[in-house]
């Protein structure tokens, strides 16, 4: 059998671009194959890249050897640090982006990538063959063959818009919605559901009266994404523009709730609690009397501007009365009207880890198809595709990440574990082991996986390995480096504000006081390294020592459930002292781990120590948990190095 | 794994009622093929019984020879005590007859349980959780009727129910916590941060009023222990006997759960008081004199309360001052116990009170005499005091060491959560500590899976429930 390609890459989205981009630099021959070649990596909803826990996505994909980083940080037109006053652990980085820059950004990235070629042509049907996928088979019914095939179709399956009670067929305003991919996975078997998304209105910069707002600037500081990017921005920087909703525009909101498709019954999708749109703020929260809303320039060369927090899907003429009781806003000229679309989504227990479909072989899954929501939660999952759509042509090993290792890792474990109700989106909180997934640590947990993937090579995987000895090297340093109670010390710790010393310390020892921070260290004669990054990491991770420790102690107690892998075909049947719902959501899930057993909401602890019984004397060669130190933290390393 | 799951199949016999004579004596089957086994016996069974509902017949040897009149309960699987298909026999309170029956049934296949067992499929079917499980032990051994309360209110889910509550607490503060978090820049009005610092107070508050009751726990399970000390003929055996004989309290020969060496027991306020003689391992031959002493100083390191006896007509001799300097350093409860006060006068009296003042030592000082029961009386009425003085609100307080432990950890982790909370700089780490306190309160519900301590709850059932 002859195949066209290694990988079918289907949608080119923010999932789309990572997958076929892992997939290629692996050295598969990829196609990608789109409707529309000009919305490449299109951002269609906010201009904005990052945010907390998503940030934290943005950096692990960075470390591996992903995109996305690369192309937010060359389009940044206003960079932030949220959470900068909250602990290291959940500050996170975001950007606003030129989106057409980003977006051409992308399409250059695809179009210099070598193995890979872009196709502007429409899926109508997967090519399977039994349980595996073949391919696909285009509009005009022709088919193109490959070994993998990665969907990453976003909001496009069977696709509606809602702008009042009209409805138009289509996932973004301009494009056509896919119809016959859900219906051809339904008919084979897979669970379809329907979710629902919104986005504002765009205005015309030009109509909104700037002096009712209040300008908010990013920070002066930059952090880029990429450890590969500079430490500048390359875009002049904006400001966005905060106003806020009146009682006015509330009330025009509440008098015409009777043509939101929301709130009479068209739209069954569920839609996500976390960032509702306007009608469902003021019905929600009857007696909050503001809502406060940025406007985000989309680029630094576009009239449009972002209305965020004011998504709808009231009809235009509603949406023109009530932006106008808008500070600001009161001669808006509105581009493009906020909408809201429904779409089908694949409820995601039924693909594995690796993203691959559980019943047909060879096709992968990424994006919003699995029922996520976001740039950031799409790209994870379209490179873990990639990876693993490329793994299952080179018949390598499947590629997970633990929860302990990653936030995407935690993303995929929630979504193939407990399937999602809303469009998800990761937060922090989601995270068991935040306190050790964190932005400044991505290298040190995830850049060995970048390089044995072979997508970190050459002076990337040199500046990789750079950063991480000077990591390990200061720490050691610190330790050994002594600092003695004597007057110019003393003088020194007066003049930072910190208590005089009762006696000698370390340097490490000092910087765990909360008012000294790396670069003090300096007056001290303790050799900083000259690259921040350096600095930055090891300052947090010696003042979050304490707690690091023991979110390390509780990820090794949880490890041995984590590393006891479960073989695909367990017949849980077998297994004494299940209960019925139990059985059930096991055979139906099929936990990979103990550990993921564990986590399935209505499996009892009584559960799990009947699979581990079962186990031990049914399959006694499974792979049981080995006690191996944990990459995500660079102290691994200094032990040797101390010695 | 110490509870291989192959025996988990097996049919399980045993007696569930107290070993001995007594009304009635009951025999529990359970496991897949109970029935089939028990309709061996009880030809009288129908084939598909109903459940729960009492069957009347002659229970019959494999000979056909009647050994007793039975009655027979048939609880279908999922719906008994254990999960399983479960069948109990009532037979006459006979210990032969029980144990004919039980050798028939061995004989039939039905296995006789190990320790537990019955509790152990129980909490495995996920009939009842492992606070539960640890309720049946103390309900079983429960002496009085205060500890058998408790244990009952443990049983039906008490303490659950109390933790769970502590349980909500906390995760409303995390969850308050996290959005703080990972909401911070969607100008959300959280509940301000000084509602999660009071729910947090009361939290610790609720969580240490818990840890205080469980001496009071404690006691309900283990009962007061009251050591008594003193040079020989002072007194002692007569006061023994005073405070046993009036209550017409129970002597038994040896206490089964602890090594010390138990007198007598009474009951005062409803808790189970356990009078200890140390000086009887005293008086023994020289070569054992060093054990002797040893053990009496062990005895005196658990009890509850030290009642020193002195002789009031000897006044306070330099061996008396010696037992009183030897218990300075003891948490207990201390007493002096002046016998013969009737042979003393009021000076005698002042002065020899002086003379134990001056030691320093926070005595309590009681006299009276063991003729007329004076001293027993006055004796009681201060042991009552003291036991008066522990939390024994008759709710679900904590009565396992292993809850306690648990619950002080978890009490720690909320003090440094709101001690992290009052700086507000750090959100992420006391929502970090929450949820640890979180997990250890999980533990105390047996919410999550760990073999050690099913292993150390199981080891501690006895046989029969």
């Amino acid at each position: 059998m002859s195949f066209d390609y290694d990988i079918i890459v289907v949608g080119a989205g923010h999932a789309g671009v990572e997958a076929s981009l892992a997939s290629s630099r692996m050295g598969l021959s990829t196609a990608v194959v789109t409707t529309n070649l000009d919305r490449i990596a299109y951002m269609s909803c906010n201009p904005s890249i990052g945010g907390l826990a998503k940030g934290h996505m943005v950096r692990e994909l960075d470390t591996m050897g992903g995109q996305m980083g690369l192309a937010a940080d060359a389009t940044c037109i206003q960079f932030k640090r949220l959470n900068s006053r909250k602990g290291p652990a959940v500050r996170g980085t975001r950007v606003q982006n030129d989106k057409d820059l980003y977006s051409k950004y992308m399409t250059e990235s695809l179009l210099s990538q070598p193995n890979l070629k872009l196709l502007q042509a429409e899926v109508k049907a997967l090519l399977l063959n039994g349980e595996r996928c073949e391919g696909v088979i285009l509009e005009d019914g022709s088919y193109i063959r490959s070994r993998s095939t990665v969907i990453t179709t976003g909001t496009f399956m069977n696709a509606v818009m809602h702008i009042g009670l009209e409805q138009t067929p289509g996932g973004r305003v301009g494009d056509k919605a896919s119809i016959g991919l859900s219906d051809q996975l339904a008919e084979f078997g897979f669970k379809v559901r329907r979710l629902k998304t919104g986005t504002p209105a765009r205005l015309h910069r030009d109509s909104i009266d700037w002096s009712k707002t209040t300008a908010q600037f990013g920070d002066e500081k930059f952090y880029p994404f990429s450890f590969k990017s500079e430490n500048k921005p390359r875009l002049p920087q904006i400001a966005c523009y905060l106003s806020r909703t009146t009682q006015q525009t509330h009330q025009i909101i509440r008098d015409n709730l009777k043509q939101s498709p929301l709130y009479c019954g068209i739209i069954e999708g569920v839609g996500p609690r976390y960032c509702p749109s306007i009608e469902d703020k003021i019905v929600r929260f009857a007696d909050k009397e503001s809502h406060q809303t940025f406007l985000e320039p989309e680029g630094l060369n576009t009239e449009s501007i972002y209305l965020q927090g004011i998504s709808t899907s009231l009809p235009v003429s509603v949406q023109y009365e009530f932006l106008k009781t808008i500070p600001g806003l009161e001669n808006v000229k509105v581009i493009r009207p906020g909408y809201a679309v429904e779409y089908d989504f694949i409820e995601p227990t039924q693909i594995w880890h690796r993203l691959e479909a559980r019943t047909i072989k060879g096709l992968f899954l990424a994006g919003q198809i699995n029922g996520t929501s976001g740039y950031e939660e799409a790209a994870v999952q379209g490179f873990v595709a990639g990876v693993n759509a490329a793994h299952s042509v080179l018949e390598r090993d499947e590629f997970v990440l633990r929860r302990d290792e990653a936030y995407i890792g935690v993303l995929i474990d929630d979504l193939v574990t407990k399937g999602t109700q809303e469009p998800y989106r990761m937060f922090t909180s989601r995270a068991e082991h935040r306190l050790i997934l964190r932005e400044d640590n991505s290298i040190d947990r995830l850049s060995h996986y970048g390089v044995q993937l072979g997508l970190i090579s050459g002076q990337d995987a040199e500046e990789i390995f750079r950063l991480k000895e000077g990591r390990a090297s200061f720490l050691s340093r610190l330790k050994s480096v002594k600092i003695y109670p004597n007057a110019s010390t003393q003088e020194k710790l007066r003049g930072i504000g910190s208590p005089e010393l009762l006696k000698s310390v370390s340097a490490e020892e000092l910087l765990r006081r909360s008012e000294i921070c790396a670069t003090d260290l300096e007056q001290f004669d303790v050799e900083i390294h000259p690259d921040p990054r350096v600095n930055e990491a090891v300052e947090i991770e010696v003042k979050y020592s304490g707690y690091v420790k023991r979110q390390l102690e509780l990820i090794a107690q949880q490890k041995r459930f984590e590393d006891t892998l479960l073989p695909e075909d367990l017949e849980y049947k077998a297994i004494k002292g299940l209960r019925t719902e139990e059985l059930e959501k096991l055979m139906r899930i099929r936990p990979r781990t103990l550990g993921q057993a564990q986590r399935i909401s209505g499996v009892n602890p009584s559960a799990i120590q009947s699979i581990l019984i079962y186990l031990k004397t049914q399959h006694p060669n499974t792979k049981q948990g080995s006690k191996s130190e944990h990459p995500g933290s660079f102290r691994s390393t200094d032990s040797s190095l101390e010695t | 794994m110490s509870f291989l799951r192959d025996k988990d199949k097996d049919v399980i016999a045993a007696l569930a009622t107290p070993q001995g004579r007594g009304g009635i004596a009951v025999i529990r089957i359970s496991g897949a093929g109970s029935l089939e086994i028990a309709r061996g016996l009880c030809g009288f069974l129908p084939s598909t019984p109903e459940s729960h509902k009492v069957y009347y017949g002659l229970l019959k040897d494999a000979l056909g020879v009647a050994v007793d009149e039975v009655l027979v309960t048939y609880f279908q699987s999922r719906r008994s005590f254990t999960g399983e298909e479960t069948v109990e026999i009532s037979c006459h309170g006979n210990p032969v007859i029980a144990k004919n029956i039980l050798e028939q049934l061995s004989a039939l296949g039905a296995r006789p349980a190990d320790r537990g067992e019955f509790t152990y499929r129980a909490f495995m079917n996920g009939r009842i959780d492992l606070v539960q499980a640890e309720s049946v032990l103390t309900l079983i051994e429960s002496e009085t009727q205060k500890g058998a309360q408790q244990a009952l209110v443990q049983l039906q889910g008490g303490l659950s129910d109390r933790m769970q509550e502590i349980e909500g607490h906390i995760t409303w503060c995390v969850a308050h916590l996290e959005a703080g978090i990972d909401f911070s820049t969607e100008g959300l009005e959280l509940a301000e941060l000084s509602k999660v610092q009071e729910r947090l107070e009361f939290v610790q508050k609720t969580m240490g009023q818990y840890l205080l009751s469980f001496q009071g726990g404690r006691l309900l399970k283990d009962g007061y222990k009251v050591a008594l000390v003193g040079r020989p003929n002072v007194g002692k055996s007569s006061l023994l006997n005073a405070l046993l004989e009036e209550d017409r309290a129970i002597v038994s020969e040896l206490a089964g759960t602890t090594r010390d060496v138990v007198e007598g027991e009474l009951v005062l306020e409803g808790i189970k008081i356990k009078l200890q003689d140390t000086a009887g391992i005293r008086n023994t031959e020289d070569h054992v004199e060093s054990i002797g002493i040893e053990r009496a100083k062990k005895t005196l390191s658990k009890a509850d309360a030290v009642v020193l006896i002195l002789d009031g007509s000897a006044g306070v001799t330099a061996e008396d001052l010696d037992l009183i300097r030897s218990c300075e350093t003891l948490a207990a409860t201390k007493i002096v116990a002046v016998n013969k006060r009737d042979l003393i006068n009021d000076e005698g009296w002042s002065k020899l009170k002086l003379k134990i003042q001056e030691l320093g030592i926070p005595f309590c000082v009681i006299s009276g005499s063991c003729l007329d029961n004076s001293l027993a009386s006055s004796l009681k009425t201060e042991v009552s005091k003291e036991i008066k003085k522990t939390e024994l609100s008759g709710g679900a307080v904590l009565s396992q060491a292993r809850h306690f432990d648990l619950l002080k950890r978890a009490h720690a982790h909320v003090s440094s959560a709101l001690n992290i909370h009052k700086d507000e700089s750090a959100p992420e780490l006391a929502a970090f500590e929450l949820k640890e306190a979180v997990l250890l309160i999980f533990e105390i519900q047996g919410k999550v899976f760990d073999d050690q301590i099913m292993d150390r709850v199981f080891k501690e059932f006895c046989i029969g429930k």
